[in-house]
């Protein structure tokens, strides 16, 4: 049984300007242990999808679509049974740590304080698994630095910070978004190495949200590409890297200046901006912008298309590699 | 390449001075802390390093923003620093500026026509209204924008399209230099390229130098002919681009290429690479000596003690450190 | 804001449905209620005057200083706010004890002294009042010039080239204007009463001119046998403060989200 599986996902918020239209019909799987990429600019969809799961959406925002985690339907849970979940078997880290991180309180009430709710344990005992997962997460000195306010840590520590309070209830399912998005490159590379390590070491399913094709290649066992609120491909990492096959996801290769290749004089552009959906399109989101598009592309949503085992492709035209 | 350089910066210092403690303490931030540079007609200068680094307050020193400590800046021959608003303002002609954030750049109560058209009032007040709509329409249209566009308030833009009216706006008046500082970290990864491709373009048009900052090493990489890498305020490391990326000398500069993940699995993972340990640290605290020591792999005992001058190893290879990484 | 429009427009060319003058007196009616069979709407006063012409008159009268008194203060407020916020520095510092110096003085000991030398002109008042008033608009737009000075839009003003006196022109004074429109539509009302409050006191207008404030002076001392006399005034007071405060908040609501 998969850990996470999402079934024709859609995410709406109704707006002043109208209703708009954030996931279209997005599936998906994740298993324990293994961690999927989803990759998405802005207008994607890829941060309301984890909200969604979450079911944190703002109030003006509603999920449909079937949610199992762990066999269970979230969407026939309470909020209460849903609380229940959250930073205990399925927790979330966001690209800013003091938002999730209360000022006013120290580091280790905070901590203790959810392993309290979650796992009824003494203060005694939450403090020193607090500290225990402080040093997992490699913070020097945790023992002392436990009782320090948020804001007396620097940048990185503090990531490190909110990556021990998700973890400390052992969830099964992570969802990281954008963990290293704000953070300094030489401080990004540490929060990388260590999420990687943790994985192993507890065996999670991660949902690894980024627009950074550089973090979804170090971290990824799978890769979901979204655009405009739809998938357009899903791969294991390498193959997605080596044989991209959705106009989108080959043009975004193509785009990123890389370190590992010489310099070509222009880069390869995609033309046109990402979406902003105040109604779904009727054919493929990534059309205006396809060099190969095809008048059936605007008329239609592409269907799934297998191209190889574990990859699929979302797109109307005969791609080959 | 002949003549003087267009812009040229002699050990500059920005200091801070920001309130301690107790009332009457207070507490130096050296921001910018000794950095020397200098940028031909043409060419492009990339600056990298990370947060504390001081990359942008240098640019806005030279832009003339933020007063500087001690130093001097010249451009064009001129000294631009500590200059008296009235001598400032006619220089500023040729040197010119995009910012990070595209929709904060721009006035939100004011027409695309109205942003792009200010250089020309201060610079060509004889341009009647006519001949400045004549030209913003030239430029929007070399920037990639349509004259339709001209009405429009910013806020009915993309990114991408505000930055594109943020650099017509900066090069109406053919400015000599362009400092850019962040030009494309706000913007989503596939406009990025636009963006460049889009800078380099009117580069090679125009003539133009630009000071380009980034924290991106690969964007950088890309634009660049030459590269300066920063931390804590100096500089640590300045050569032509392929050494730079190639054959780095300062560890410091090594460890920020190995940091960067590459969008390629297989040699991303199978990837043999030190990370660096701690934390950056804080500008109103630098360490003694190098800056660099605390988290340097190589430090010796007199990186604690003296900091590193910036030396020059080879015609136009510049390199602070004690122990440097050996050429290979 | 509909009930203001009507208020607004029934005080400038009301009085011209009704045949009497506001200072016209009748004889016959004296302290009379309020009726149709004798063209009194409102009744009269007690020297016989017609309440209703009076009342709007009055109207036009609050409002008018409403208006100037807070145009006034608009003016100066936003140019000694804007180049204090802007300026910065020592200026700043200097501009901003002006106007803690100035807040400190008791303001209706001034304005008395500023009554007793000058008499009672109504031009006077607009000024007194404006005087008063443009201290607290000084200091919420010194306080957005300061915000507003740090955005980017703002230095690549600077690096255009624009003279400091432009960039205030240009780019700080239109961003500041919704601010600023908000607290005006708070600041009005506020002068209207402090007219008032010195109508009530004996110190506004002169007769035979009145305002709001010095009919519900009048009225109050007329209140137990003529109770109109203080009604009708104080409601259209009461009403068009309440519209005012109404509109203000809607605006503040209206103009938060949009300049997120």
């Amino acid at each position: 049984m998969a850990l996470l599986e999402v079934e024709d996902l859609e995410v709406r918020f109704t707006t002043r300007d109208g209703v708009v239209h954030a996931v279209n019909g997005l599936s998906f799987s994740l298993d324990a242990g293994e961690t999927l990429g989803l990759v998405g600019e802005s207008g994607s969809g890829k941060s309301q999808t984890a909200l969604a799961l979450m079911n944190l959406l703002a109030d003006n925002g509603s999920r449909r679509g079937r949610i199992r985690f762990q066999g269970k339907d979230l969407s026939s849970l309470s909020e209460r049974e849903m609380n229940g979940l959250r930073g205990n078997r399925m927790a979330m880290i966001f690209q800013d740590p003091m938002s999730c991180l209360n000022p006013h309180l120290t580091v280790e009430r905070q901590m203790t304080e959810v392993l309290e709710h979650h796992q009824g344990l003494s203060r005694r005992r939450a403090r020193r698994r607090a500290i225990e997962m402080l040093q997992a997460v490699h913070i020097p000195d945790a023992a002392r630095r436990i009782h320090r306010y948020p804001h007396e840590f620097s940048g990185g520590m503090q990531q490190r910070v909110m990556i021990a309070m998700a973890l400390l209830c052992r969830p099964d399912l992570l969802i990281a978004d954008e963990p290293t998005t704000a953070l300094d490159v030489t401080v990004q590379a540490q929060i990388l190495a260590l999420l990687k390590e943790l994985q192993a070491r507890f065996q999670m399913g991660v949902l690894l949200i980024t627009h950074d094709l550089g973090v979804v290649a170090a971290l990824s066992d799978r890769v979901l590409v979204l655009y405009g609120g739809r998938a357009c491909e899903t791969a294991p990492v390498n193959r997605l890297f080596r044989h991209p096959l959705h106009p989108y996801t080959r043009g975004l290769l193509e785009s990123v200046p890389r370190l590992d290749t010489p310099v070509d004089r222009r880069l390869r552009a995609i033309p046109g901006s990402p979406p902003v959906f105040l109604a779904p399109p009727r054919g493929c989101p990534f059309a205006p912008r396809c060099a190969q598009m095809e008048p059936r592309c605007t008329q239609s949503p592409p269907e799934w298309k297998n191209a190889a085992p574990e990859h699929r492709v979302a797109c109307h035209l005969e791609l080959s590699t | 390449m002949s003549g003087p350089p267009l812009l040229e910066v002699e050990k500059v210092e920005v200091h801070f001075r920001l309130p301690g403690a107790l009332p009457w303490q207070s507490r130096r931030l050296r921001a910018v802390d000794g950095v020397s540079l200098s940028l031909a007609k043409g060419r492009t200068l990339g600056i990298v390093g990370e947060s504390g680094c001081g990359k942008s307050t240098l640019a806005r020193a030279i832009l003339g923003l933020v007063p500087i400590t001690s130093g001097k800046i010249r451009l064009m021959g001129r000294r631009i620093d500590r200059c008296p608003p009235n001598t400032l303002r006619p220089l500023r002609r040729h040197m010119q500026v995009v910012f990070q954030d595209p929709f904060a750049a721009l006035d939100p109560r004011m027409t695309v026509g109205e942003i792009v058209a200010e250089p020309l009032r201060v610079f060509e007040p004889s341009l009647d209204r006519r001949g400045r709509q004549a030209r913003v329409r030239r430029m929007l249209d070399r920037v990639g924008l349509a004259s339709s566009h001209l009405n429009r308030y910013p806020h009915e833009f993309s990114g991408g399209q505000c930055q594109r009216i943020g650099i017509a706006r900066a090069l109406i008046v053919e400015p000599a230099l362009l400092v850019c500082d962040e030009p494309v970290s706000a913007l989503d990864v596939s406009v990025q390229a636009q963006i460049v491709n889009l800078l380099q373009d009117l580069q090679q048009e125009m003539g133009l130098a630009l000071l380009f900052i980034a924290h991106d090493l690969a964007v950088v990489r890309q634009v660049s002919h030459e590269i300066m890498v920063m931390y804590l305020g100096r500089v640590v490391e300045r050569a032509p681009r392929a050494p730079i990326y190639t054959a780095p000398r300062h560890p410091y500069t090594r460890a920020l290429l190995e940091a960067v993940p590459l969008p390629d699995p297989e040699r991303e993972r199978a990837r043999k690479r030190t990370l660096l340990q701690g934390d950056l640290p804080s500008p109103l605290e630098p360490p003694t000596g190098c800056a660099f020591h605390t988290r340097c792999p190589r430090a010796e005992e007199r990186c604690r003690t003296n900091r590193p001058r910036l030396i020059q190893q080879k015609p136009r290879h510049w390199l602070a450190c004690h122990s440097p990484l050996e050429t290979f | 804001m509909g009930v203001l429009g009507f208020i607004v427009l029934a005080v400038v060319i009301g009085p011209w449905f009704s045949p009497w003058a506001f200072d016209e007196i009748d004889w016959e009616h004296i302290s009379v209620p309020p009726g149709l069979d004798h063209g009194h709407w409102f009744g009269t006063d007690s020297v016989g005057r017609d309440l209703f012409v009076r009342t709007l008159e009055g109207g036009r009268i609050s409002l008018l200083v409403g208006l100037t008194a807070t145009a006034v203060s608009l003016i100066i407020g936003i140019a000694w706010g804007a180049a204090a916020g802007y300026l910065g520095g020592r200026i700043d510092g200097f501009m901003m004890r002006v106007v803690d110096v100035l807040y400190a003085l008791p303001f209706l000991f001034f304005v008395i002294v500023l009554m007793v030398f000058f008499g009672r002109d109504i031009l006077l008042i607009f000024v007194a009042i404006g005087a008063i008033n443009w201290l607290d608009m000084a200091r919420i737009v010194r306080g957005q010039t300061l915000a507003l000075k740090k955005r980017a839009f703002v230095e690549a003003a600077v690096v255009s080239g624009l003279t400091p006196t432009a960039v205030i022109r240009r780019h700080i004074v239109p961003n500041l204007l919704g601010v600023v429109a908000v607290y005006v539509t708070l600041t009005i009302p506020q002068v209207i009463l402090v007219e008032s409050f010195l109508s009530f006191l004996g110190l506004g207008v002169q007769e035979p001119h009145t305002s709001w404030g010095a009919l519900v002076n009048e009225g109050a001392l007329e209140m137990e046998s003529a109770p109109w006399s203080l009604l009708f005034p104080a409601a259209f007071l009461a009403v068009t403060l309440f519209c005012f405060n109404f509109i203000g908040d809607g605006l503040r609501d209206a103009l938060d989200p949009r300049d997120r």
